[in-house]
């Protein structure tokens, strides 16, 4: 077993071995453009490109057509938003998304609000982290342009009900965007079924690699974007820029492969993190589960370790690469703003931890990482003036703390 | 084996690169994460970013990687004019499209945009720059060093001291330049010049904006807050460590460039031989050592290509952006040349892995195609 484990599956996962292999001769041999339509080389390429895009187009029930490839999940994070901004943006200046959106959209939203005048209804999540759909369905207005909700939490791995969100939206005659960077190829979507509209996907969640990602843009009814990188007028003008025919070729191998072992998968993950967080909560009290119980990816585990310091535990379990808040802003010590929005007290923010596991997570990993956390925060929790304060009955939230 | 002259549109990779890249498949970290697996992805990133720095002379911060050349562009131009007061653009009508394109869309939506007038080889006219410099405030010039079309390079230098002269930011499209000519961006004078991996030996997907220190501007692509914030999302991290590679070469392939200007006018030498009437873009000019551009009254270039291809020659008509459709070269078109003319015009350029006999084979296939030509030419008349 190589340490430290790794079970940071949300922050990114490793290539597939198959996605390696499918990517090779695209390092070796062609150096085509696949825009250069005149020679060969370039053909190769565009033939490859192409095959790429109908196995992602298959994932979610859509047509090849409706597939524009970007750089990755942010990028088509911020067309979908900026890009419908620009089209849209005369009919009205409302958009509805939800506090705990990837920073991605939120920052998108907040630079709409701030150089294009629109105004931003962020909703509350309930404790589970689940969206109250009543309350969507209040905040839509006539002049609401867009609703974009994100299919599965990065942090908490919370899963929304797209389908009826895509169901209300289209009842409403507004456009319906949804990040699915955390759940495309890990558990079944059908952009027709959920009515999406626009649906932002990544390849290096699901086994691909970095910098390649694709947004779905819906073509009956159309959904127009403005394009957000123009120039050369690649992926029928939407965006701008050669496409890195590898990159593409291994994004489109992981859709394939994740569409036909996601039952599979899923199972077997699920099974894995059941057994985690029962073990946990049945050898340690005050360990709290965050977001709902069921509805969230298979793979995702995230806990709050009462009356441990987050810092020394995660400095105690370095044997396994875990992540507390989102990879994007871990290195930084706010407390994370999707716990936040949960409802949770700074200070359980701060002793959370999210574990992701994956296709390459064993059960002996499962076995290792239970053990170190076991034997971590009993022994954290010994040496901690708080829990011995718990231990003999003192409510600590009634306790009034010296200002120092 | 084909023989490969299409490497203005892109280059295969370096053994260097590709040797970086196997290495590397299975490095998966994400360099924001704290573990140490995120950690080893954000030491390689940080090389990575030394690399290209040093290759242009700056320092790692001045280095933000982007996905293509065609974004740093667009991240400058929208970038810069953002935090103007007064929002006006100079450029000009050959650029490459991704400036070209975003020029145009930026004056639909109420930017100033002035196209300078360009001679017949393309390059700009000095005086007239002045003149939209002198005649209002202008925010930001936007000129590319050498043109991808023709290899004609811009007279950058008297345009860094009529931007200084007036006071105005001076964003330089070097995708063609690198690893072509070197340069030190401190000295250069521009506010922030583009790049682009895959047309030196590196790989698709990854591209970079060098931009000086105090640069204020807007980013085009916000979340995560990577890249010092100026450019969010997941890093590309393969496609950054085989870029970072590919400049380790940059030094030996602008070494190579005598040998390559020698292989391009021995080839330009041999299109004029046997096509006397032919009319090559720039030679006049200055211009980079490996581009040719050339264009043969009353031919298609369509059918020159479709025809080179099967003799197992790749090059290419216009620009590989828009070859897919049989458009007149907007360059050439600007440049003055008519539409029928335009729509002869082809590229030839050459890279580090072309030989004499790579040369040998395209004036054989190109004397066989021209021949051809002329027959169908002669019977349609």
């Amino acid at each position: 077993m190589k340490k430290p484990v790794y079970l940071d599956y949300q922050a990114t996962t490793p290539a597939d071995p198959r996605v390696i292999e499918a990517m090779a001769p695209y390092w070796y041999e062609m150096p085509g453009n696949p825009h250069s339509r005149t020679h060969q080389y370039g053909w190769d390429a565009e033939e490859a490109v192409e095959e790429a895009r109908a196995n992602i187009a298959k994932a979610i029930g859509a047509d090849a057509k409706e597939i524009i490839f970007t750089s990755g999940a942010t990028e088509s994070n911020n067309m979908a938003l900026k890009g419908a901004a620009e089209f849209y943006g005369s009919q009205g200046k409302h958009i509805v998304t939800v506090v705990t959106e990837h920073k991605c959209v939120l920052d998108s939203c907040r630079w709409l609000a701030e150089h294009q005048g629109f105004e931003i209804t962020y909703l509350p999540v309930e404790k589970d982290g689940l969206v109250d759909l009543q309350k969507l369905e209040d905040a839509i207005r006539e002049d609401t342009m867009m609703v974009s909700v994100m299919h599965a939490n990065n942090e908490i791995g919370v899963i929304q009900d797209v389908k009826a969100i895509g169901a209300i939206c289209r009842e409403k005659g507004v456009k319906f965007h949804t990040d699915a960077a955390q759940s495309f190829g890990k558990m079944p979507i059908d952009v027709n079924e959920m009515n999406i509209d626009a649906m932002s996907i990544s390849s290096h969640k699901i086994y691909g690699p970095m910098g390649v990602g694709a947004l779905y843009v819906r073509r009956k009814p159309r959904m127009r974007v403005r394009p957000i990188i123009s120039g050369g007028g690649q992926e029928r003008g939407m965006r701008s820029g050669t496409l890195p025919t590898p990159l593409l070729v291994g994004f489109g191998k992981a859709a394939e492969i994740a569409l036909a072992e996601m039952d599979a998968e899923n199972t077997r993950l699920t099974k894995l993190r059941d057994k985690m967080i029962h073990t946990i909560q049945e050898k340690i009290p005050h360990v709290y589960l965050n977001g709902h119980a069921t509805k969230r990816l298979a793979g995702n585990l995230n806990l709050s370790f009462a009356y441990v310091e987050g810092e020394s535990l995660m400095m105690a379990i370095k044997d396994l690469a875990v992540s507390s808040g989102s990879a994007c802003t871990s290195a930084s010590l706010e407390p994370s703003y999707v716990l936040r929005a949960l409802g949770l007290s700074d200070d359980m923010a701060h002793t959370s931890i999210r574990m992701g596991i994956g296709r390459f997570t064993t059960d002996e990993e499962v076995d290792f990482a239970l053990e170190t956390i076991l034997a971590n925060v009993e022994k954290l929790r010994e040496m901690s003036p708080l829990w011995e304060m718990v231990q003999e009955g003192i409510d600590l939230s009634k306790i009034e703390w010296a200002e120092h | 084996m084909s023989v490969y002259l299409d490497n203005n549109g892109t280059t295969p990779l370096k053994q260097n690169v590709q040797e970086v890249i196997v290495q590397n498949l299975n490095m998966f970290g994400n360099p924001s994460s704290a573990h140490s697996e995120g950690q080893k992805a954000r030491l390689a990133l940080d090389h990575a970013r030394r690399q290209v720095a040093d290759t242009v002379g700056v320092r790692s911060e001045q280095v933000v990687f982007t996905s293509s050349g065609t974004e740093s562009n667009v991240m400058a131009l929208r970038g810069i004019l953002n935090v103007c007061e007064h929002k006006r653009l100079i450029t000009s009508p050959t650029e490459h499209s991704s400036v070209f394109n975003t020029a145009k869309a930026l004056k639909e939506e109420g930017v100033d945009v002035v196209f300078l007038p360009v001679d017949e080889d393309g390059v700009i006219d000095l005086e007239a720059l002045e003149v939209e410099l002198k005649a209002q405030k202008c925010s930001l010039v936007s000129i590319m060093a050498a043109n991808n079309e023709t290899g004609v390079k811009q007279p950058i230098e008297d345009v860094v001291a009529l931007c200084k002269k007036h006071n105005t930011k001076l964003h330089v499209d070097w995708v063609q330049l690198l690893a072509k000519e070197a340069i030190d961006f401190p000295s250069y004078g521009a506010d922030s010049i583009s790049i682009s991996f895959h047309k030196i030996g590196g790989p698709k997907g990854c591209g970079a904006l060098i931009l000086k220190n105090e640069l204020e501007m807007t980013s085009l692509i916000t979340g995560g807050g990577q890249e010092r914030k100026r450019r969010s999302g997941t890093e590309n991290m393969l496609g950054i460590i085989a870029s970072g590679a590919s400049c380790e070469k940059v030094a030996e392939s602008i070494e190579d460039m005598p040998r390559l200007k020698a292989l391009r006018d021995k080839m330009e030498a041999g299109i004029l031989k046997i096509t006397p009437d032919a009319v090559i873009v720039g030679q006049k000019s200055d211009r980079t050592a490996v581009t040719t551009c050339v264009m043969v009254p009353e031919t298609s270039a369509e059918m020159v290509l479709l025809s080179m291809d099967m003799a197992g020659i790749c090059i290419s008509q216009g620009s590989a952006c828009s070859s897919g459709k049989s458009v007149p070269s907007r360059v050439l078109t600007a440049q003055g040349y008519s539409d029928d003319m335009a729509l002869a015009g082809l590229r030839i350029s050459l890279a580090w892995h072309n030989s004499e006999e790579d040369v040998d084979k395209f004036l054989s296939a190109y004397e066989q195609t021209m021949a051809r030509m002329k027959i169908k030419n002669e019977k349609v008349s």
